[in-house]
């Protein structure tokens, strides 16, 4: 393999490629967009364009929930020909609002509608449902995981006890917290992470960031940033406000782990 | 003697179907690459909701720009792909507000004086080949970028790796593929030839 530096031309190229132009590199760029024939030449991005398909799709590619799919067709409808689509969906208020909801909403439409007769009048869209619900849901749903968090012994966990409620299924969840110490978001935050046995170990998802309130039992909507496919482990850390992209795993103070 | 797996697959043409506007044909590319790029945006957006709003930028982008696909440039899915990557970092730059100093271009430039065009593609399980053969980390930290969708500066923090480091193992990683990428395609031209 060949050690000489790159071009100059050629970093930024495959810079730009990849997304990462910062803004030195920019202006760089810019002046030799300007002046450089070979500046035009997008043959590292057609380049990495292949590689990112084919390597999404040999790591897994995530379904699109069905309601972004109507929602995409629905605005397609003006540009072509008569397509064979599907009546127009709404789009669903949350993208991460797994498709069990569904039931929940006609269950409850259908308790307002024989409970409350004088209701039966056009009304908007029907209320989210609450954490507790959606723990609720996932919980009678048959396809969820519940597993009880273990305290280590960073003093935040002392004394801190819940379970972590999962549905691979609807790529949905809800953790409880009882006892763990509250946090101050201006300094530190709770972040979950899910490490997922078919990912690199060394790179779990992304669960969210929370805070705790002294005093309060506490339900969290889990928010994977990514498809979780195998959850082996869960586990809590404390990390700066807004969460991080890497945790040092300094302070792990619960875990919950799978089977 | 032609290499026959460097050979264009002739049964993707669900793009020109498209632009061509074939009843039908917006659903199946939909079905066809709706999961490469909710799978994309994902990975590049910070939440689910955003991923919602890109997704559909995106396949605006893919309506218009389906006539403009070249099956002797890339495959449909690397089309996709790299319309979908565009608005990603276009979304990721404005979300940052860092200027945009030179606009991505509309159409595929390849192939210029100083550098050798693709003017074949190859197929993706060659690609695949390509990655794993480079060495640990210039492959970690491509899969790092393309793949989980992490900045370069992120990449660094992520495996505790000087971002100089995490650069250059990115560049001469890609350099490296497609210098066999282009050699492949010289190969298949000169085989084709033949």
């Amino acid at each position: 393999m060949n050690d000489r530096p790159l071009p100059q031309l050629e970093e930024l190229l495959i810079d730009r490629a990849t997304g990462d132009l910062d803004a030195e590199g920019e202006a760089r760029f810019a002046e030799m967009f300007a002046t450089e024939p070979g500046a035009t030449d997008d043959t590292y991005e057609l380049l990495v364009a292949e590689m990112t398909a084919a390597m999404l799709e040999q790591d897994g590619l995530e379904s699109m929930p069905e309601s972004v799919a109507a929602a995409i067709l629905e605005g397609a409808q003006d540009r072509t020909a008569p397509v064979d689509i599907s009546p127009a969906t709404h789009r669903a208020p949350r993208a991460s609002w797994p498709t069990w909801s569904g039931w929940l909403l006609a269950a409850a439409a259908l308790i307002g509608w024989l409970v409350l007769p004088g209701l039966r009048t056009p009304a908007g869209p029907p209320p989210e449902p609450t954490v507790a619900q959606i723990r609720d849901a996932l919980v009678s749903g048959g396809s969820a995981v519940q597993l009880a968090w273990t305290a280590t012994e960073d003093p935040a966990a002392a004394g801190a006890s819940g379970e972590v409620v999962w549905s691979t299924a609807e790529q949905a969840g809800v953790m409880t917290f009882s006892g763990l110490e509250a946090n101050d978001p201006s300094i530190s935050q709770y972040q979950l992470w899910i490490f997922d046995a078919t990912r690199d170990d060394r790179f779990p998802v992304d669960g969210g960031v929370f805070d705790v309130v002294a005093g309060q039992d506490v339900l969290i909507e889990i928010q994977a940033k990514i498809g979780v496919r195998e959850p082996s482990l869960f586990a809590i850390t404390v990390e700066q406000p807004g969460g991080v992209v890497v945790s040092d795993r300094e302070r792990i103070v619960l875990v919950a782990q799978a089977d | 003697m032609r290499d026959e797996s460097l050979v264009v697959k002739t049964e993707e043409r669900l793009l020109g179907s498209v632009a061509r506007g074939e009843p039908g044909a917006v659903k199946a590319c939909l079905d066809q690459y709706g999961s490469l790029v909710w799978s994309l945006a994902l990975r590049r957006t910070a939440s689910r909701e955003e991923a919602e709003d890109a997704v559909q930028e995106i396949f605006v982008d893919i309506w218009r720009s389906a006539e403009r696909y070249d099956p002797a440039k890339s495959s449909e899915a690397g089309f996709v792909a790299l319309i979908a990557r565009r608005r990603l970092i276009d979304r990721s730059r404005k979300a940052s507000r860092r200027p945009i100093l030179t606009q991505l271009p509309d159409g595929l430039q390849a192939g210029s004086d100083d550098h050798e065009a693709l003017e074949r593609r190859v197929e993706a399980s060659q690609l695949l080949e390509m990655v794993n053969e480079l060495p640990e980390k210039q492959r970690d930290f491509i899969h790092l970028a393309i793949v989980t969708g992490l900045s370069h500066t992120q990449i660094a923090e992520r495996t505790d790796t000087p971002l100089g480091t995490v650069k250059s193992n990115i560049r001469r990683g890609l350099a490296e593929i497609r210098r066999q990428v282009t050699g492949s395609a010289s190969r298949d031209q000169t085989a084709g030839a033949s």
